[in-house]
């Protein structure tokens, strides 16, 4: 069946099944790595993309169900993005890496929601992101630096 | 592919063969073309209920104390299956002991005039691989926990007590000042609201010093690390940023396992199969990690494994300052803690 998809603002006609999870759309047929393959059941975080600038887990959505503009790390990059982006950078936070695409795309829904996060917010927003190398001090004080860097924290 | 942690350095090289294996059989049928690239993905079932596990492991400790409150003989008794024997990596068995096994115990830097260390290694069932950070994960839980039952029993405060033990050995020198930079740092002798703890490990790991301090608050069953600090000497730190992530990842490496870390086999078969039955530490669990080097000119040892054994001790020691409970088994969450 044929399907029509908009990614990172550029649409694709797509013929998969149905049941055909977002996540191998966006890597097998479309050749977006940015989201991974973690655990497939939304448990970790790792496939996370934006549905409407909403997070979500691109392993456990069927492509029939995907109703709006798809958003992946390779497409985020308004300023909020990019302020994360320098962040990341500046405090060395990724490890392996491979959590890290995922864990962008959240704290990138949290600073936009809540400009101002104070901990207790930035857990929760980012519980359901794994990172087994253990850089969730580096990934908080990170997006507590990407706020102040957008003027959102004083 | 992400962290292996010990996985990929696998003595089998399983995932090549079993690659090599497909490509064999897609050959057959006509389905590989000459030249590309081949990927094995494997799904999160596989890796978990796929085998080589960190061997099992049980602790037998036994001291005599002086008049003075410290030990004059030690016994240290361990059970573990070899994650050596039978491939390339037995050349690690010298005389029928698996250094990896021994390792943290046999060279624990405490000063015991008497002092024995015995090794089982019963052969079974399960295939059994190093898992960050080797043996050391086991026999550091067992020594610090030990240390911190004698302290007690010798009615002492659990650092002092180290402290005395460790002695003016100069072989110590270096363990000693993380000991008193990590009391520093946690405010050691401050007191700390009912129902918090702080429990202190110590371990030389394979060159680089490391002295750890947990804090926990315990109500009733519930568990929560609150914070956690670490003072390191791992001689010239060559990059600081790098030095620091290695050490916070891996304390909250070796917590994932302290608390979640359970495997169980029945018939054969792992039961756990996903993050939903085998969790590991999410953000909202995650202690702030405190990470200070000891200025030194030492030879550069190493900082990826080196942090992981010593949080299960520093926080049973902990569960025990905050509430009198010993947990003794791991992970806690088995041992009837929620955390």
């Amino acid at each position: 069946m044929t399907y029509s998809l908009s990614v990172n603002g550029v649409r694709h006609e797509l013929d998969v099944t149905s049941d055909t999870p977002l996540l191998w759309v966006l890597r097998e047929k479309l050749g977006i790595k940015g989201p991974k393959f973690g655990c497939g059941m939304g448990l970790c975080g790792c496939c996370t993309v934006h549905l409407d600038g909403t997070p979500i887990r691109s392993c456990s959505i069927a492509v029939a169900d995907v109703d709006g503009e798809i958003t992946t790390i390779e497409g985020a990059r308004d300023d909020v993005a990019e302020a994360l982006r320098d962040a990341w950078i500046d405090l060395d936070v990724p490890q392996c890496g491979y959590c890290q695409a995922g864990q962008l795309m959240s704290a990138i829904a949290l600073l936009r929601e809540t400009p101002r996060p104070d901990d207790k917010v930035i857990d929760a927003a980012m519980a359901g992101n794994l990172c087994r190398c253990g850089t969730y001090n580096r990934i908080k004080a990170a997006i507590h630096q990407a706020a102040r860097a957008i003027g959102g924290e004083g | 592919m992400g962290g292996g942690f010990g996985r990929r350095a696998s003595p089998t090289v399983d995932v090549v063969v079993e690659t090599a294996e497909v490509v064999k059989a897609a050959r057959t049928l006509g389905g590989v073309v000459a030249g590309r690239a081949i990927k094995n993905m494997w799904a999160r079932e596989d890796d978990i209920q796929g085998g080589y596990y960190r061997p099992m492991a049980h602790n037998r400790l036994e001291a005599v104390l002086g008049d003075d409150g410290n030990p004059t003989s030690w016994l240290h008794r361990i059970v573990s299956q070899s994650s050596v024997k039978g491939n390339e990596f037995e050349f690690l068995i010298a005389k029928g002991i698996d250094m990896t096994s021994v390792a943290g115990a046999s060279d624990m830097p405490y000063r015991v005039p008497g002092f024995r260390v015995e090794l089982h290694t019963p052969e079974r069932g399960p295939i059994v691989q190093w898992m960050r950070s080797v043996g050391n994960v086991n026999t550091c839980l067992a020594v610090e926990c030990f240390v911190d039952e004698l302290a007690h029993r010798a009615g002492k405060d659990p650092l002092e007590y180290r402290r005395a033990l460790l002695g003016d050995a100069s072989e110590n020198a270096r363990l000693l000042k993380t000991l008193d930079l990590v009391a520093e740092m946690s405010g050691w002798s401050r007191p700390l609201p009912k129902g918090h703890g702080r429990g202190v490990a110590i371990q030389d790991y394979w060159g680089t010093k490391i002295s750890q301090v947990a804090e926990v608050s315990i109500d009733g069953n519930a568990l929560k690390v609150e914070r956690v600090f670490c003072a390191v000497d791992c001689g010239l730190v060559v990059n600081p940023l790098g030095a620091a992530a290695q050490i916070q990842g891996g304390i909250l490496f070796g917590l994932s396992s302290a608390l979640y870390g359970e495997i169980t086999l029945e018939g054969g078969r792992t039961l756990q199969s996903n993050f939903h039955d085998y969790p590991i530490l999410r953000m909202p669990q995650a202690p702030q990690v405190s990470v200070e080097f000891v200025q030194s000119d030492a030879e550069p040892a190493g900082v990826g494994e080196a942090a992981v054994p010593h949080i299960a001790a520093a926080v049973c020691n902990a569960i025990f300052a905050a509430s009198g409970r010993r947990a003794r088994t791991l992970p806690l969450v088995a041992a009837g803690f929620e955390a």
